[in-house]
């Protein structure tokens, strides 16, 4: 049921059971006033009649007695009347000899209701002297007449007092259901057109109002959380559209540097080809007469033997020498060079087991230098490239042997942990391990220094101290270097040296 | 106020005692119907004196019947005068039937309306009387001398006149 049709019917119910209560109420009241007025309507008759008996009694004059009592018949409702005389015995009566009998006599004065009939006696008297006793008998129809035009009546006003609720009702409900319907409408209108700019009119100021209030402020709040949704949106649109852009132009830049990247390896890829080609060409090119002269050299020496003289043959035996150095020479650049360009073949390296494979293989100069290596502690296992690390361990231990005037050689081989601090140089904590090599040869002067890290750069004569290139510390130099890590070294002329290094500059060795 | 017993019921007496009775109690029950002036009075004090003139046949029946009771105020008395003269003062004067109408006619004030006269005789009402008994199928009735009424000074209540019979006696 819609509201109007439950305010509507609110309305009746309360109006009706009132109105209801109230006529029945009333009904009530009236049906025992009617019942009272009737026995006041039978008292005053008795009175009457008993007043107009009195002599016929006194007198003993029933007939009399009877037609006072006819004069009865008027009232309708009164079904019976006796008189009896002052013995208690009928004297006179009204109505047929077959009807109903008389109510026997009673004393004193009185009324009752017994069954369909009411009841009223009275004695008669004659100045204080009871001569007799009047019974008066009605049926009820008065009351019931009476109740009946009562509830007619009652039921005709009723139904106008109804029919009057009903029409104010209809007209009333509206102070609650038009509001009502109106936010039911708006609400609807929203729901259907998603409009949330839609608002409802407040007209009055009861909890109606509040709920209006209520809707338009929930409406405006999802009005202004969408705008702030469509706000952000656009805001995440164009920054992603930014983003994308920037994140485009970026890739660009990426690609072009990769390509660039790409293009600058092939080429350096090329170069180092090149260059390797060249090397290695140059080196068997190179090499190729001189191992001619190296050969004719000894050709000469062998079959001229007889028509040399000393000097002579001291001469070939020069050039062989030479011939002989500066194979060596080439191979070492070649060597060198290789070392500068080629991959490193970076993977855990047990530093124990390189350094024990570069003592074994220096076995025999070891023994001829009456040298001993010692190690000082268990070496760690690092990330480099195994070749080149025992190259420069080789390298290493070999300068710490050569470089020596002693008759009994000292060499420790060991690793200071990360973080140590070396006179001169402190590493940083990040560069890992120091490797070192330490000797009590001859020393290097502080003067000279950076200058046995050079090229072919010997600080003694080319046949002092078991020759060599000079290209040793340069070799050691460029892989520690390609490792990402250090090489310096501490010395005092005449008591030894000591070469630091570290594989590491912060991050994993590179291999690159 | 007298506790008032009236009459006993009727139908405990004999036949003929019981005429008399209710010729009795009638006769108490004209007080009641019947109004005297004060003239009727010889003194303003003066009790109401229900008189039986000649024989009295009521035995002492009217004497209870009367006994503590008042007229208007004064106490009623029983009075047996023997002749109309000394029915004086007397209101209500009762002859039997054996006497003599004639009786009546002396009664002082009778004529003048001031007693009310009651007798058995036939001749009675045409000597005064205002009220005559007959007994009819065995009931006491009432006769009414209708020119003695049109005369008297006394107020006679309706209810009394309606249950008697209006008789208009013959002139003498």
């Amino acid at each position: 049921m819609r509201l109007r049709g439950k305010l509507v019917a609110i309305v009746m119910a309360a109006t009706g059971t009132a109105l209801l209560l109230a006529a029945l109420l009333l009904a009530a009241l009236e049906w025992q006033r009617s019942r009272r007025e009737l026995l006041a309507d039978l008292e005053a008759l008795a009175a009457i009649v008993a007043d107009n008996t009195t002599a016929a009694l006194a007198f003993d004059d029933p007939e009399t007695a009877a037609e006072v009592l006819r004069s009865l018949r008027s009232k309708r409702h009164v079904v019976g009347a006796c008189i009896y005389d002052a013995a208690g015995a009928p004297f006179a009566r009204l109505g047929r000899p077959d009807g109903p009998r008389c109510p026997p006599p009673r004393s004193g004065t009185g009324s009752a209701f017994e069954g369909a009939s009411a009841v009223f006696w009275r004695p008669i008297a004659l100045e204080a002297q009871p001569l007799g006793t009047i019974v008066l008998r009605s049926d009820l129809s008065p009351v019931a007449d009476r109740l009946r035009a009562q509830l007619l009546g009652l039921v005709g006003a009723l139904a106008a007092a109804a029919l009057a609720a009903l029409l104010l009702s209809l007209r009333l409900q509206r102070v609650v259901s038009e509001p009502v319907g109106e936010l039911a409408g708006v609400a609807a209108a929203v729901r259907e057109g998603g409009d949330y700019s839609l608002r409802a009119a407040r007209r009055s100021a009861d909890e109606l109002g509040d709920l209006v209030g209520a809707f338009n402020q929930m409406l405006e709040q999802i009005q202004a959380r969408d705008a702030a949704l469509l706000a952000a949106k656009a805001g995440l649109e164009s920054r992603v559209e930014e983003r994308t852009r920037e994140l485009a132009a970026e890739l660009g830049e990426r690609r072009r540097a990769e390509a660039e990247l790409e293009l600058r390896n092939r080429e350096l890829r090329e170069s180092n080809r090149e260059l390797d080609d060249f090397a290695y060409v140059a080196s068997h090119d190179l090499k190729e007469p001189l191992r001619g002269i190296h050969n004719y050299a000894g050709f000469l020496l062998e079959d001229y033997a007889g028509r040399l003289d000393e000097p002579g043959q001291a001469k070939l035996e020069t050039l062989m020498r030479l011939t002989r150095r500066m194979e060596g020479l080439i191979d070492t650049l070649l060597h060198y060079s290789r070392v500068g360009r080629v991959d490193l073949a970076i993977e855990p390296v047990d530093l124990g087991e390189v350094v024990e494979d570069a003592i074994d293989s220096l076995g025999p100069l070891l023994a001829e230098a009456s040298a001993v290596v010692t190690v000082a502690g268990p070496l760690p296992t690092v990330r480099c490239d195994r070749a080149r690390i025992d190259e420069v361990f080789r390298n290493l231990i070999a300068n710490a042997v050569k470089y020596n005037d002693r008759a009994e050689k000292h060499v420790e081989v060991g690793a200071l942990p990360a973080g140590t601090a070396a006179a001169g140089v402190s590493p940083a904590p990040a560069e890992g391990p120091v490797f070192y090599v330490r000797d009590d040869g001859i020393g290097i002067p502080s003067k000279h220094q950076q200058v046995v890290f050079e090229i072919f750069k010997r600080l003694h004569g080319r046949d002092s101290y078991g020759g060599g290139t000079g290209a040793g510390l340069t070799i050691v130099k460029k892989v520690v270097e390609r490792h990402g890590g250090r090489v310096w070294l501490e010395s005092e002329p005449g008591r030894g040296s000591t070469f630091y290094f570290t594989l590491h500059g912060g991050e994993e060795g590179n291999d690159g | 106020m007298a506790l008032a017993v009236g009459p006993p019921p009727l139908a405990a007496q004999p036949p003929q005692a019981r005429e008399h009775d209710v010729k009795a109690a009638f006769l108490f029950h004209f007080t009641r119907f019947v109004e005297w002036p004060a003239a009727a009075y010889p003194a303003p004090d003066a009790p109401f004196a229900l008189c039986v003139l000649g024989s009295d046949p009521f035995g002492g029946r009217l004497d209870d019947v009367v006994r503590g009771e008042r007229v208007a105020g004064r106490p009623m008395v029983v009075r047996r005068p023997a002749t109309a003269a000394q029915a004086a003062g007397c209101q209500l004067v009762f002859v039997a039937e054996g006497e003599d109408p004639a009786l009546i006619e002396g009664v002082p004030g009778l004529r003048e309306g001031l007693v009310l006269g009651v007798g058995e005789a036939p001749g009675l009402l045409a000597r005064g009387a205002l009220i005559r008994f007959v007994v009819r199928d065995g009931r006491v009735r009432l006769q009414v001398n209708v020119q003695a009424l049109a005369h008297t000074k006394l107020t006679v209540s309706s209810k009394l006149l309606r249950l008697a019979e209006q008789v208009t006696p013959a002139p003498r």
